[in-house]
């Protein structure tokens, strides 16, 4: 399909099409690629919010099971059993959620991914 | 090594499942996921990876199934593979597989393509023989 966008950023877009040219993509090519790479990405406030609170987190709720929905905290329990009650009441359909001091970025092994 | 008859020692088995035809055929398992908020559920054929230190990872149509409870995106693990690192997206589901149900990690990879892989945080729950020769990847229990 075609689509006409105005009021895009100019120093991105000529970044972006050089970067397309020198992947040896079509512009189209590229911007679908990012389309679906933004996507999939699955960052959204949710995450900044995350960030930003993270070290109070830690401070104040080590060990606890805490869900974020829309930019705050909508539950906070010891188990993660009490959290999903907590979200169920509070009609919560989505929600980040961490177990605070314990779900932490790892980097694991998977030789076998080609 | 002590080898018995059986070759399973003092363990039998109690659940098995054929392997995948392929050359040479793949031993699989029948995983269900069930999210742990909506109860939406899926269930996989998931090929057995010794060489994937997670849970269980799904293509991203499944994942998106059962991903309500996704953690933040600073605590997505990196897993170093032979392409270099790979970013996953994790969420917190249900896990039936090997005789086993339990809370775990599953993941998919921001980018690129997966097939269902069961790795060895699940692997490492249950006794599970892989009786090449059969064809079959087999549940034990203890004899005694």
């Amino acid at each position: 399909m075609d689509v006409i966008i105005r009021g895009v950023d100019e120093d991105l877009y000529r970044e972006f099409k050089a970067e397309a040219s020198r992947r040896g993509m079509k512009l189209r090519e590229a911007l679908s690629e990012a389309m679906r790479l933004w996507i999939r990405s699955g960052e959204g406030p949710d995450d900044e919010f995350y960030r930003r609170i993270k070290g109070e987190l830690l401070k104040k709720y080590r060990g606890k099971h805490v869900a974020i929905s829309r930019g705050r905290i909508v539950a906070v329990a010891d188990t993660f059993e009490e959290m999903v009650e907590a979200l169920r009441r509070a009609g919560v359909k989505k929600a980040l959620t961490v177990h605070v001091g314990e779900d932490v970025e790892e980097v694991r092994e998977w030789p076998g991914f080609i | 090594m002590r080898r018995s008859g059986s070759g399973l020692g003092s363990y039998e088995a109690w659940g098995c499942w054929p392997y995948e035809r392929d050359d040479p055929p793949r031993p699989v398992v029948d995983v269900v996921v069930e999210d742990p908020l909506t109860r939406e559920w899926v269930r996989v054929k998931a090929r057995v990876d010794t060489g994937f230190s997670g849970h269980l990872l799904l293509p991203w149509e499944e994942f998106e199934k059962v991903s309500s409870l996704e953690i933040p995106a600073e605590e997505r693990n990196v897993y170093s593979s032979v392409c270099g690192p790979v970013r996953m997206r994790g969420a917190k589901a249900y896990v039936e597989a090997l005789g086993v149900r339990k809370l775990c990690l599953v993941e998919t990879p921001l980018v690129g393509w997966a097939v269902p892989l069961l790795g060895r945080k699940l692997l490492a729950e249950a006794r599970v023989a892989l009786l090449g020769p059969e064809g079959r990847l087999c549940l034990l229990r203890s004899r005694i």
